[in-house]
């Protein structure tokens, strides 16, 4: 089955552009590799960049770049030497798709995981600052506080799934809040939720309970 | 691609570019069609490594965990022949301000919220006009190829 919730179309056109923030770029690359409708969409903006590209005027190029582009291509080591293919495929939980496993090569149990009652999450590391990027594992029944979003929040899902008021997820499926949404996802009962979030700012826990909890979700 | 790039750097990533694709031939697939498609994301990649940013994270087909399409399972070639061609018919029946906006993203390398401060529309009319573009894209594309 194919996922039926997909990445916001102006966030895939900042993948596909080079200027969407690494962490969440990871996440739009794992639903990638799940859901081949997205992977159309990307190739489609990929190939209108390229058409635009031919379009373009020629730039101003000094008389010497295509001595020195043919210079270079002579210095090049023989082929066989600087062709990466063989690259060995990451270890790890093989429900996380790869672009995720380069990051998370450990099994799932071997992480450092907090949190209360059916609710777990472990920090993914990340190469930018500014986000928040976790995996998050929670029992299946528990309902989630209600939480607000400060920013842009994506929620991949690879294990197991979550309702809220927009709507039901499954392995795939993304799930996009921001500031307008206030959610309290539920997860399905049975097999545990397994996804990845990541946001622009912590979310908010706005719920009686959120007082309590947010430092400690937080920490 | 034209963001905080002199004319030298411009060379620079021209040059390195060139080298790339001659270096990288050898992995093109023709049956996936759209050389100027490769062409950009080699011309995008290396740019965000020269300002050293980290690589955009891509899915591997080779993936256990990989959903394939029932396409990709299928000959695409005369699909794939089509489809530059009926991409660029459709590139064509853009509005202008939608175009605009694609080309703010792909060569400033703006994301849509700063495409909506640079020029100062509202988040909301950037993102619908995005939407708009693709869907009219991919419409075209469904009804002239399937």
């Amino acid at each position: 089955m194919t996922p039926r919730h997909h990445v916001p179309e102006e966030i895939l056109l900042d993948y596909a552009s080079g200027s969407l923030a690494h962490p969440f770029a990871v996440l739009v690359a794992s639903h990638l590799a799940l859901c081949p409708s997205c992977r159309n969409e990307v190739d489609m903006l990929e190939s209108l960049a390229g058409n635009f590209l031919s379009e373009l005027d020629k730039g101003p190029f000094d008389d010497g770049l295509l001595g020195r582009t043919l210079a270079q291509i002579d210095e090049l080591p023989p082929a066989a030497h600087d062709d990466p293919i063989a690259e060995k495929m990451p270890s790890g939980d093989p429900r996380l798709p790869q672009p995720l496993r380069g990051i998370i090569s450990k099994p799932l149990q071997e992480l450092a995981w907090k949190g209360i009652g059916g609710f777990h999450q472990t920090a993914v590391p990340s190469k930018v600052e500014g986000y928040v990027s976790r995996l998050m594992r929670i029992r299946g029944g528990t309902a989630m506080p209600r939480h607000s979003h400060g920013g842009l929040e994506l929620t991949l899902v690879f294990a197991g799934g979550f309702s809220d008021e927009n709507g039901h997820y499954l392995r795939g499926d993304v799930s996009a809040a921001d500031p307008t949404v206030e959610h309290r996802p539920i997860a399905d009962e049975g097999e545990d939720c397994l996804c990845l979030a990541v946001s622009e700012t912590a979310p908010r826990l706005t719920g009686p309970l959120g007082v309590i909890l947010n430092p400690f979700l937080n920490a | 691609m034209q963001r905080g790039s002199d004319s030298t750097v411009a060379d620079e990533i021209v040059q390195e570019v060139m080298v790339s694709i001659w270096r990288r031939a050898g992995q093109y697939d023709p049956a996936k069609g759209r050389p100027a498609a490769w062409i950009y994301t080699i011309a995008r990649n290396r740019r965000i490594d020269m300002l050293r940013r980290p690589e955009i994270p891509t899915y591997d087909p080779d993936d256990e965990a990989y959903v394939p399409s029932e396409d990709e399972l299928a000959d695409q070639s005369l699909y794939r022949k089509q489809y530059s061609k009926k991409l660029r018919e459709a590139m064509d029946h853009l509005p202008r301000e939608q175009s605009d906006l694609l080309r703010l993203s792909f060569f400033q390398e703006l994301s849509h919220s700063e495409i909506a401060s640079e020029t100062g529309l509202p988040i909301g009319t950037v993102k619908s006009r995005i939407r708009l573009a693709m869907q009219k894209l991919r419409g075209r594309l469904e009804e002239e190829l399937s």
